[in-house]
């Protein structure tokens, strides 16, 4: 147990509340995609990969000035969500087809996602730019860099946006969409819409977690892995059609995996996630876990 | 005479002839296998010369067998496999040895190659996979029929395949496979060439000791052989000195968020750390520690010394201090500039530390191709026990024994100043 | 039901003789892909049996194959068992595991159980890589060949023979289990939890037993895969090995027997000859393509497009018939 002194409480804490921020805005992607299609994006995190991928290729390249090369790889990841909505997802839709094979369509965008950005754009890991990492203020003997806080406040701010969107006319006609399509059709809601703007929306939101998370770490076409997970576990506890439960278990989490990884020591913050995870699955009362909707095969 | 007695003077010549025929044949076999007596007799001889010559080295092999498993050798080419990562986390430094060890064999039988035959590389990319690279040296081996293995770049993958090589008697030459499993009698096939890591970290970090002289210790220790390899060596440095490990800090192949660890390292107030991880690891955890204010000075193993390495993280890691197996491309010594040039020449690229690597391990193939009396696995095996001080110019003189199996232990040490790697301490042998 | 018959006429037979003939006309690489191959239809077919026929969606199956591996590594290794008492050990070690985890699984259903079969892998992973007296750590481990007596263990030719039982004895077994009265009930359980429940059927004790019966065949697998290649290490048996081995059966088909062999020709032999033709990079676009083709065209997998065209040429020979007696 290594020696804490405030300084270093204050530094995990802030690490933790950084990275819950970007949990939470990539669950708040799959939780938007999961209000209005039912449908699970397995493929979120591969869709941030891309754009940051893609974004580091044109910076390394000179092609562009940075800013639009971010743009663009936002851009790329909004597309390939509006296609997977109307290619896939609708279709599936439209078919009537078994539930559940939405996890697997969107599995398969996942694995094709890596497998393009293995081929096209290599699998060395690369390292992106700072975006604001490297510039450093501190009290004490605590640093924190710009990149963290205006993530931290544009989450925040983010998602109390949304919160608030929920209550407006189009938040409503998504609700409504999400719960009973024909019944909002006959409000005359244009529920296709509706869902293609949300997949578009989300996949903005990936491609920007995609490039947060690129410029402070680095990127290769695995590195978003470990961060999804970590979402949809936040995600499936608080349960993917609420929407404060999710958000709010999601920093928790992090602050979680950086304290037992500070205390315990790297390797036992990888386990005690999951040892979270069963145990908390195994002693839940049963209302807590039964599902409002089952996933089926 | 009359035709009956003529006709049995042709029967009985007829007879005798055909007996004689059959005796020569037999004799023909008694010969040649009596040849090949002769040839082990040959083998014997050369044995004793280098064994005069060798005396001081240790005891030489004896005996190698010039019937023995020859498959991969035609009337004009060798075949040999490398199973190596050509895709995946470690397909920079993969693809570099691979290029450099073409740039060899090209050389080579551009000059009429290894008596007549011209030297044909099969690469198999393994992914840096275990269980991959498996199913490569399997399909090299059985599918492709190689004659033997050469190069490649890895641990955890060259390691998976060592029973493997064991039941087959495969030889394998040089890979860049760091482990205490590889190198020693139990897996007598495999001829490594570069020192492990107990003996780069127990050379390096004697010299931050002695000539450094840094206030406080702490580690950043990957997870599996390399990482105890590393604490080993390090252990044995400070051994008997004043000096001790404050803080070490576990971290695993699969860690892509290191500040939980570098919080760690800062706390416990070190001035120079250890670290052992995989290269981009590595520079993750410099920049990592830079964002919390936390900028000590750093001590390596000697992937670091790769100028691919320098270009994406050299800028923060000045002053960076790694262990040396391949001479750093920035020395004067005239065999290295002469590759250097050699090697811009041919390629019009400047080299990388693995280019330089798979042209050694090359170097080391070629030589023991050359002077193999046959082209059988276990004659080829012998011409390696009896390589003594072969220089390459890149790595320390490689010698090999009947009962010795690494090639070099010989440690440098080097700098990284202003984005370039400067050796700081010549090659000394580890002892 | 008949459909499934039909198939397998026509496929059993085929089948036989090219088992029999493999080991004759293959070279040793192609012999030792062909075992792989053995071990993990038997790995997809609890695979079939956990989430094609009882609808649970797990993503553990890579860690039980791995508990497999590794059971047999170690007792063949430090207890030189023979291979009738490792398999029972190797079966019963991963029931018992699967026993275990099935207390927090099976009280959840849907994502939550996936979730947790994922907590499960992930954590299996930390001991492999933790444990280095008992795993070997993140090197792993060598493994002694099987143990049979004077029948030589380590010849290809024997670790065919006994993937080759392994693979027709577990097929057989998950074939035939729709239409026992657990398998009706997995189908029940399948369709509507709810509804299985409101008509009486055990739901807690089907879903275990489909459980456990996907690990002892995860088990089994593994054990074969480990011996037929000397080494076994934490990467092989991982999330990314869970998720193909789903995407394994979902693509051959995870209703049908069949699309477990088809899952495991697209798991070992398709790479294979995507790199004897030399053309390793297009293999991972292909396979990530393939699938969601695979999934967006033929929701049944390919098995079930087989079936299709097998109950076609039937209907079609019927109303034929039909034509030339009116």
């Amino acid at each position: 147990m290594p020696d804490i002194s405030l300084d270093g409480a204050i530094q995990v804490t802030l690490a933790g509340l950084s990275t819950g921020s970007v949990y939470a805005l990539l669950l708040l992607g799959i939780l938007i995609i999961f209000r209005v299609s039912r449908a699970v994006n397995f493929a979120q995190g591969q869709m941030g990969m891309i754009a940051a991928y893609v974004a580091y290729a044109i910076i390394a390249a000179s092609l562009l000035p940075i800013w639009l090369a971010l743009v663009l790889g936002i851009a790329l990841a909004a597309t390939i969500g509006l296609l997977t909505d109307r290619v896939l997802i609708e279709r599936l839709a439209k078919r009537g087809a078994l539930s559940g094979q939405d996890l697997v369509v969107t599995l398969g965008v996942m694995l094709l996602l890596t497998a393009l950005a293995e081929t096209f754009l290599g699998t060395q890991t690369k390292s992106f730019i700072p975006l604001g990492n490297d510039v450093q203020f501190g009290f004490r003997s605590v640093v924190v860099n710009l990149n963290q806080v205006v993530v931290l406040v544009a989450t925040l701010v983010l998602l109390g946006a949304f919160a608030i969107f929920l209550r407006t006319k189009p938040g409503v006609a998504m609700r409504a969409s999400a719960m009973n399509p024909d019944l909002a059709r006959t409000f005359g809601v244009n529920v296709t819409r509706v869902k293609a703007i949300t997949w578009t929306v989300s996949g903005a939101l990936a491609g920007i977690v995609g490039i947060i998370i690129g410029s402070r770490l680095s990127v290769d076409p695995y590195y978003m892995t470990a961060f999804l997970i970590s979402a949809f576990i936040a995600g499936i506890i608080g349960g993917l059609d609420r929407f404060v439960a999710p958000i709010l278990i999601a920093f928790a989490l992090a602050l979680y995996q950086n304290w037992s990884a500070f205390i315990f020591g790297s390797t036992a913050g990888t386990a005690s996630l999951f040892i979270l995870v069963i145990v908390l699955l195994a002693i839940l009362p049963k209302k807590f876990l039964d599902e409002k909707r089952e996933a089926r095969a | 005479m009359s035709r009956s007695s003529l006709m049995k003077r042709a029967v009985v010549i007829g007879s005798v002839a055909v007996l004689l025929t059959a005796c020569a044949t037999q004799s023909d076999s008694e010969d040649a296998s009596s040849a090949s007596g002769s040839a082990e007799t040959t083998a014997e001889e050369t044995t004793e010369d280098s064994q005069d010559a060798a005396e001081s080295e240790g005891e030489v092999a004896e005996v190698c067998d010039v019937n023995g498993n020859s498959q991969g050798v035609t009337d004009d080419t060798i075949v040999l496999g490398s199973f190596t990562p050509l895709t995946g986390p470690v397909a920079d430094p993969g693809n570099g040895a691979v290029a450099g060890m073409q740039v060899v064999f090209d050389e080579i039988n551009a000059a009429g190659g290894i008596d007549g035959r011209t030297i044909e590389l099969i690469t198999a990319d393994d992914q840096y996979d275990p269980a991959e690279a498996q199913a490569a040296a399997r399909r090299l081996n059985e599918q492709d029929g190689v004659f033997a293995f050469t190069g490649g770049v890895g641990t955890p993958n060259f390691v998976a395949v060592l029973p493997y090589i064991q039941s087959e008697a495969i030889p394998a030459i040089g890979p860049y496979a760091p482990s205490n499993q590889v190198g020693v009698m139990d897996n007598p096939n495999v001829y490594m060439i570069w020192p492990n890591f107990v003996d780069e970290f127990q050379v390096s970090t004697r010299y931050l000791i002695e000539e450094i002289q840094p206030e406080k210790l702490a580690m950043i220790q990957m997870q599996g052989d390399v990482g105890d390899d590393a604490l080993q060596g390090v252990e044995n440095a400070l051994e008997g000195s004043d000096y001790e490990l404050d803080v070490i800090v576990p971290v695993e192949a699969t860690t892509t968020d290191y500040s939980p660890m570098v919080q760690e390292l800062k706390d416990s107030g070190a001035d120079w750390v250890i670290s052992i991880n995989q290269p981009t690891g590595t520079g993750q955890v410099i920049q990592a520690a830079k964002k919390i204010g936390y900028e000590p000075n750093w001590l390596t193993q000697s992937d670091m010394t790769d100028g691919g390495w320098v270009g994406a993280f050299g800028a923060d890691a000045d002053g960076l201090i790694a262990a040396t197996k391949a001479a750093p491309l920035s020395s004067e010594d005239p065999l290295v500039q002469e590759f250097v040039t050699n090697y811009k020449d041919t390629t019009g690229e400047d080299p990388t530390l693995w280019n330089a690597v798979g042209y050694a391990q090359a170097l080391v193939t070629v030589e023991a191709l050359q002077n193999a009396p046959a082209l059988t696995r276990d004659c080829l095996e012998y011409s390696l026990q009896n390589m003594a001080g072969f220089e390459t110019g890149l790595i320390p003189p490689v010698t090999f024994s009947a009962d010795s199996r690494q090639g070099t232990s010989a440690v440098g040490v080097a700098e990284i100043q202003d984005g370039t790697v400067i050796q700081v301490a010549p090659f000394a042998p580890v002892s | 039901m008949i459909r499934n018959s039909r198939l397998a006429l026509l496929f059993v037979p085929l089948g036989l003789i090219v088992l029999a003939g493999a080991p004759v006309m293959l070279n040793r690489y192609w012999l030792f892909l062909v075992t792989t191959l053995f071990a993990y239809v038997i790995a997809l077919v609890g695979l079939k049996v956990l989430f094609g026929d009882a609808g649970q969606l797990s993503l553990g199956q890579a860690a039980f194959v791995g508990i497999g591996a590794y059971t047999a590594a170690i007792v063949t290794d430090t207890l030189a068992l023979t291979l009738p008492y490792e398999i029972l050990v190797v079966a019963l070690v991963s029931a018992l595991i699967a026993a275990v985890i099935a207390i927090p699984a099976l009280r959840v259903s849907g994502l939550r159980f996936a979730l947790v079969t994922l907590a499960f892998g992930e954590l299996f992973q930390w001991f492999l890589r933790d444990s280095k007296g008992l795993t070997g750590g993140e090197q792993g481990l060598f493994v002694p060949p099987m143990l049979m007596g004077p029948i030589p263990g380590k010849s290809p030719l024997t670790l065919y023979i006994v993937a080759a039982i392994g693979a027709i004895f577990f097929s057989i077994l998950a074939w035939h289990l729709p239409k026992t009265k657990v398998g009706r009930a997995m189908s029940a359980i399948r369709e509507s939890q709810l509804a299985a429940e409101s008509v009486g059927v055990s739901v807690w004790r089907t879903k275990l037993f489909a459980f456990i019966f996907a690990a002892v065949s995860a088990g089994i697998g593994g054990m074969l895969l480990a011996h037929t290649s000397g080494s076994i290490s934490p990467t092989s048996f991982g999330l990314f090995s869970g998720v193909y081995l789903l995407v394994a059966i979902i693509l051959g088909g995870s209703r049908s027997t069949l699309g477990a062999w088809i899952g495991a020709v697209y798991l070992v032999i398709v790479p294979a000859l995507f790199t004897t033709v030399g053309l390793d990079g297009v293999y991972v676009l292909f396979s990530g393509a393939v699938l969601l083709i695979v999934i967006m065209l033929f929701p049944a997998g390919i098995a079930g497009v087989l079936q299709q065209f097998v109950a076609t040429r039937r209907s079609n020979k019927r109303s034929k018939r039909r034509e030339v007696t009116a």
